[in-house]
């Protein structure tokens, strides 16, 4: 049996994907409310950024992976427009309801589909462009998920990763504070759920900083993997393209 | 002389038509046709005040799907600003091609900013929440009830609302000796969602025409009337955007023969290209067989006034 970590914990491979849906279960509902407090609304301006650099036109296939309340694929499926075809995806049932019944309540009718990113359920070549915002870091095999991202990307295509990542030195200590005693201290008082939102904190942590993401993501096969650091670092958006 | 005249009353009145045209491109073009439900007209009274009061606050709308009363949204009001700079910005930055250091530098300054307002959100959040509950001193007791009051009668006002519009369709019931209600095992939300979806499909549809989709959707009679005005409307395009919806299940009424769903659908849209979205609400009435294996199918449009 092949262990695998959750947060800090260290826990059998077949559990962790349990384990983090049970997280997002219990958050689901107070979801975007927790971003925008934690956050402090940034989570915006790095999606609006990661939205900017996606270039979407009309008429593109797109995949939002662990796309969750459907942010990303709000904004996609507007640029994409009705010869567009935008896809909604999450391993996540709770939060992909949420997603759902909001694009439905901003008139949107996308396809909405449960499915896992390490076996996506498309042909090859299918996408113009695949995004993944804060969804890397709670799949068990990261490399496999790439690999597949790039599969499903058309050549030409483009897969953009957003993930919170290494913040600059000069400010590890009191981002570390805030995440490990404000944090689960508001999730408690905000969602009712502190070990939750610890780990979040913690995956952080665990997550490849930016530099092994970029080297991750050329083994996976991306070529021209370029990234951006947001908000001195406390995210960053990865970029790759299908050659 | 006369030439110059003619062209003159030829341009004015192509220009009204074109004027009234364009009020409503809507599906039905905003007009009442088709089934049209006695219930739906009896408890109008409520209905229009309750659009009334939700047709300018649109953002609230969705949230009010489940039941619950749309809180004051004040608080946010900071947040949203700030979230709304940050979106700006950022399609400033990408607009001009300012990547990654440039970025990282603004948005940096932005966090600062942010971080110092989230802070303080919270602060005056918990702030607010404990305070009735410890002991107050004399000045803190004055400026709580300065800042509760406004709150506690907004909160009122919303859940005495649903309370209102429950019983005006029951005393209506009772008149009319129809069943009108909602069977208390009918999955609503899962109605209302593809509700929705229908909406939105067949104002898409309705653009372009689609007479095939319109058809599935839509009972026969319906059908032939809508067709009849997509053959008015003729070749000039039509562009309709739902920016936000909301669905409201006001009854159901069942005939010997057919059940009919009263469906209130609410929100914005923009009924031509490059128009600026505007509220909308209208009943849209459901029919479905009573035997047989037929799904719902749009019976008629109802306008609400």
């Amino acid at each position: 049996m092949t262990n695998t970590h959750f947060g800090y914990q260290t826990v059998a491979e077949e559990e962790k994907a349990q384990k983090v849906a049970g997280v997002f279960h219990s958050v689901a509902a107070k979801y975007d409310v927790m971003n925008d407090v934690m956050s402090g609304g940034m989570h915006r301006l790095w999606k609006a950024f990661t939205i900017a650099r996606a270039g979407v036109r009309p008429g593109f296939k797109v995949l939002d992976i662990a796309g969750g309340t459907g942010d990303l694929a709000r904004a996609f499926a507007k640029q994409a427009g009705p010869t567009g075809e935008v896809w909604l995806t999450d391993i996540n049932e709770s939060m992909l309801r949420v997603g759902r019944d909001r694009l439905l309540n901003r008139g949107l009718v996308t396809p909405t589909l449960l499915c896992d990113a390490e076996k996506l359920p498309f042909p090859d070549d299918y996408f113009d462009r695949v995004s993944v915002a804060f969804g890397l870091r709670n799949m068990t095999h990261k490399d496999a998920a790439l690999a597949e991202m790039r599969r499903v990307l058309k050549p030409g295509g483009k897969l953009l990763v957003l993930e919170f990542s290494k913040v600059w030195q000069p400010l590890q200590k009191p981002y570390d504070l805030y995440s490990f005693s404000v944090l689960p201290w508001m999730g408690q008082k905000i969602a009712g759920d502190a070990e939750s939102y610890r780990y979040l904190a913690e995956s952080i942590r665990m997550h490849p900083d930016q530099e092994t993401l970029k080297s991750m993501m050329q083994a996976a096969g991306l070529e021209r993997v370029e990234y951006f650091n947001l908000t001195a670092g406390v995210a960053a958006l990865h970029t790759g393209i299908k050659l | 002389m006369k030439k110059i005249l003619i062209t003159l009353m030829l341009m004015v009145t192509t220009m009204t038509l074109v004027i009234s045209e364009a009020e409503a491109r809507r599906m039905g073009g905003g007009g009442s046709f088709g089934r049209q439900s006695q219930s739906v007209t009896r408890s109008a009274p409520s209905q229009s005040s309750q659009s009334a009061t939700t047709a300018p606050k649109p953002a609230a709308a969705p949230n009010s799907a489940a039941g619950a009363p749309a809180k004051p949204a004040s608080p946010w009001r900071g947040i949203l600003g700030g979230a709304l700079l940050g979106l700006g910005l950022g399609a400033l930055l990408s607009h001009f091609g300012l990547g990654g250091a440039m970025a990282s530098m603004i948005s940096t300054l932005l966090m600062i900013g942010l971080l110092a307002f989230a802070v303080m959100f919270i602060y005056r959040m918990f702030r607010r929440k404990n305070a009735p509950v410890g002991p107050q001193s004399a000045y803190a007791g004055a400026y709580n009830k300065d800042v509760y009051t406004p709150e506690i009668g907004s909160r009122i006002e919303p859940q005495s609302q649903p309370a209102a519009l429950q019983s005006q369709p029951l005393a209506g019931a009772g008149a009319a000796a129809a069943p009108w209600g909602v069977p208390a095992d009918f999955d609503v939300p899962a109605f209302l969602r593809s509700a929705k979806t229908y909406f939105i499909r067949l104002q898409a549809a309705w653009d372009k025409a689609d007479i095939n989709d319109i058809r599935e959707f839509t009972t026969p009679e319906m059908f032939a009337e809508l067709r009849m005005q997509i053959q008015e409307r003729g070749a000039t395009p039509n562009n309709t955007d739902v920016v936000s919806i909301d669905a409201e299940l006001l009854g159901i009424e069942t005939s010997a023969d057919e059940y009919l769903a009263s469906v209130k659908f609410s929100g914005m849209m923009s009924e031509a290209a490059g128009a600026p979205a505007a509220p909308f609400a209208e009943v849209w009435n459901l029919s479905k067989p009573v035997s047989g294996a037929g799904g719902w199918s749009l019976a008629g449009i109802q306008q609400i006034s």
